[in-house]
């Protein structure tokens, strides 16, 4: 018995060729690639497992797929919008978040891997505008998208489209501008932004190869046999005879692999019998990460802001006596995908999640400070970030975020300060992601890998 | 010779016993096979030299539709300083009441629903594909409140979910419909049960989830019992 997986290059066969054993042998071990590949297990028969499960990262392979949504920031208050820009010339422009602790630091998001430079991704501003002028929104690339104006106060949702600027960087930025045309001081342009929304989707994602699947299901068929049957070498083994149930076991093998990868009958087959792979423990295949998982900032304002310092861990929501944490409510609060179930305090190894947080500092002295995350009720925390200084401002990743699969998760920030420095920690912007192919990923060993789209 | 890639019907008919065997038989196989490692592993087949088909992207190329996790959040953050960023003093009671109305807004936020996760199909759950909100709120009065997300795209609404008093909570509601592949405009509606509190919104998170939003296979057997 020998049941190998083996992806080799499948030729043609020539007319009145003779079939010969090898070209069995090379379907079969193709076959069971496949379904390595496909459902992320052993082939069937098989002792180990050759192949990783696909995971649509460059590494792991099966072509890059969008995550949805990167970046959302929202208020609501009708008297306070996010950012208020009162223009004072005609042809001015303004950044996004100018005028706020974030100045000079673009929006951050990650983008999934294998999404390729200078594709597109789609946004929406929420906006009113008054005064005696036109508005437009400004992407990096100088396109001008107008916004609408209202004489009315009503905010109106205006979309526009941002490129992709750099595939290798873990987390991709967008600089936005707005502008006004004209300016009338008797009747003076105002912008007002309540609302920043960016997301990949499918237009996001770069198209290779030319043909879409074949519609084909052809005639009408039950004929055609569906199973996951042992493909082992020894059936086809030297001086056999070809047997026609070693050709129907392939036969039916290879249509349920084309079930398993589209979700579609095999074709010519009535009825599809074997469900599509969803990358999830009961559908099968490798864990996918799912990109953003939670997003908050509110503009011109500080999320939380921690003046109780102390050298133990304390939540940043702390001096917040009536907040969250004080009600046992967790700061964050999000569903992992499946498989992302943590080990160890911080995790060991994948799977876990990744942060980002934008903080500003400023301290009596210099001293060490530390920001960690915890999963509420499992007392398991992240790896910390550290910085040693009396003032920061700017971005930190906390890697390692602890998660558990098939339940909410709640999480808490928390900040600790060494030395018995006073001061203050203003939090900003928080931003948590399955990172694809990074903390986000189930162990593939020493599995070969289709990878390299 | 060459490296074929097609999806050629492999019916039983081909390889009845006693049939004549032919080079098409297992030229099938191998053409199917090579068309499966393209739209698997988005490579080209082994041995060819560029690649014919598209990879499977779990959306408009093929394969099962996937939720994303969130597809829209927002936070104010602490309650002492940041809950006015996010409010709603409920007028009337016993109503129905619209946060995007009172603020003057076409749609309270706009969100990208993933290919084919809609509510016309029926989720893993055998409920119609759905998502996920996760609200943090609390009211000024210790009194009844309940909320509930509408579709504006749509025009239809979730259940909702009772709230009650005045600490910080989290509110789950599993059944928000979208439709798939476009833009979802959204609304958040609130009802007082004849009191007027004010409701304060601390955090929102939606979100495509596995139980609330991947749609089920049309296939009945999973691969390992296959």
């Amino acid at each position: 018995m020998s049941v190998v997986s083996r992806l080799l290059k499948l030729d043609s066969i020539a007319v009145r060729a003779y079939a010969l054993q090898d070209t069995f042998l090379r379907a079969y071990r193709a076959a069971n690639a496949l379904y390595e590949a496909l459902w992320d297990a052993t082939a069937p028969g098989g002792s180990s497992q050759v192949y990783q499960g696909h995971d649509h990262t460059p590494e792991g392979g099966g072509g890059p797929i969008h995550r949805g949504n990167l970046y959302s920031e929202m208020r609501f208050n009708v008297d306070d919008p996010l950012f208020l820009y009162p223009f004072t010339a005609e042809n001015q422009t303004v950044g996004y978040l100018e005028g706020s602790d974030r100045a000079g630091s673009p929006i951050r998001y990650m983008t999934s891997p294998g999404i390729a430079a200078g594709r597109p991704l789609k946004g929406w501003v929420c906006t009113w505008c008054s005064g005696d002028s036109e508005f437009f929104l400004v992407t990096p690339d100088g396109r001008e998208f107008p916004i609408p104006s209202s004489s009315t106060e009503r905010r109106l949702w205006t979309p526009f489209e941002v490129f992709t600027t750099d595939p290798r960087a873990v987390y991709d930025t967008t600089a936005l501008r707005f502008r006004c045309r004209g300016y009338d001081a008797e009747d003076a342009p105002i912008l007002r932004v309540w609302g920043i929304v960016i997301s990949e989707t499918d237009a996001t994602v770069e198209n290779r190869g030319t043909r879409l699947l074949e519609g084909s299901a052809g005639q009408a068929d039950d004929l055609v046999g569906v199973a996951f049957e042992t493909l082992d070498d020894a059936i086809v083994g030297s001086y056999t005879w070809v047997d026609p149930i070693l050709l129907h076991r392939l036969y039916k093998f290879v249509s349920a692999l084309h079930e398993g990868v589209h979700d579609w009958r095999a074709p010519g087959s009535a009825a599809q019998v074997c469900r599509g792979h969803d990358h999830s423990s009961a559908y099968g295949g490798r864990l996918l990460a799912r990109g953003k998982q939670y997003t908050a900032a509110t503009g011109d304002n500080p999320l939380y802001i921690l003046t109780s310092l102390a050298g133990s861990w304390r939540e940043v929501d702390y001096d917040d006596t009536n907040g969250r944490t004080a009600a046992g409510v967790g700061m964050i609060r999000y569903r992992p995908s499946p498989g992302m179930t943590s080990t160890g305090t911080p995790p060991s190894a994948a799977p876990y999640l990744t942060a980002l947080i934008f903080v500003t500092v400023s301290l009596s002295g210099s001293a060490t400070v530390k920001f960690r995350m915890e999963r509420t009720g499992s007392g398991n925390h992240s790896d910390e970030a550290t910085f040693t200084a009396a003032s920061y401002s700017g971005w930190l990743v906390i890697d390692k975020v602890p998660c558990a699969d098939s339940s909410v998760n709640d999480l808490t920030l928390q900040a600790h300060v060494s030395g018995g420095a006073t001061g203050s920690i203003e939090v900003w912007a928080i931003q948590l992601t399955e990172e694809p192919g990074q903390g986000a990923k189930s162990d593939p060993g020493s599995k070969i890998a289709l990878g390299g789209f | 010779m060459g490296v074929f890639r097609a999806f050629p019907p492999l019916a039983r008919k081909f390889v009845q016993i006693a049939r004549a065997g032919r080079s098409t038989v297992i030229d099938n196989v191998l053409t199917h096979l090579n068309g499966l490692v393209e739209r698997l592993g988005g490579i080209a087949a082994i041995g060819a030299a560029t690649r014919a088909f598209r990879y499977h992207d779990h959306g408009p190329e093929g394969g099962t539709p996937l939720f994303r996790g969130s597809i829209f959040s927002f936070d104010v953050g602490e309650r002492s300083s940041n809950e006015a960023k996010f409010f709603y003093a409920i007028n009337a009671g016993s109503t129905w009441e619209s946060l995007a109305a009172e603020y003057g807004m076409e749609a309270l936020f706009p969100a990208e629903v993933s290919d084919g996760i809609d509510s016309n199909s029926t989720n893993v759950s055998v409920n119609p594909c759905a998502l996920r909100a996760e609200i943090t709120v609390r009211a000024s009065l210790s009194v009844d409140f309940e909320v509930r997300i509408k579709n504006l795209t749509t025009g239809a609404t979730s259940t909702e979910a009772t709230g009650s008093g005045t600490t910080p909570q989290t509110l789950s509601i599993s059944d928000v419909p979208c439709v798939g592949g476009q833009t979802n405009f959204f609304d958040i509606e609130v009802y007082g049960d004849a009191a007027t509190p004010t409701l304060y919104f601390l955090g929102f998170n939606l979100l495509e989830t596995r139980a609330e939003s991947q749609p089920a296979s049309s296939g009945t057997t999973t691969y390992s019992s296959l």
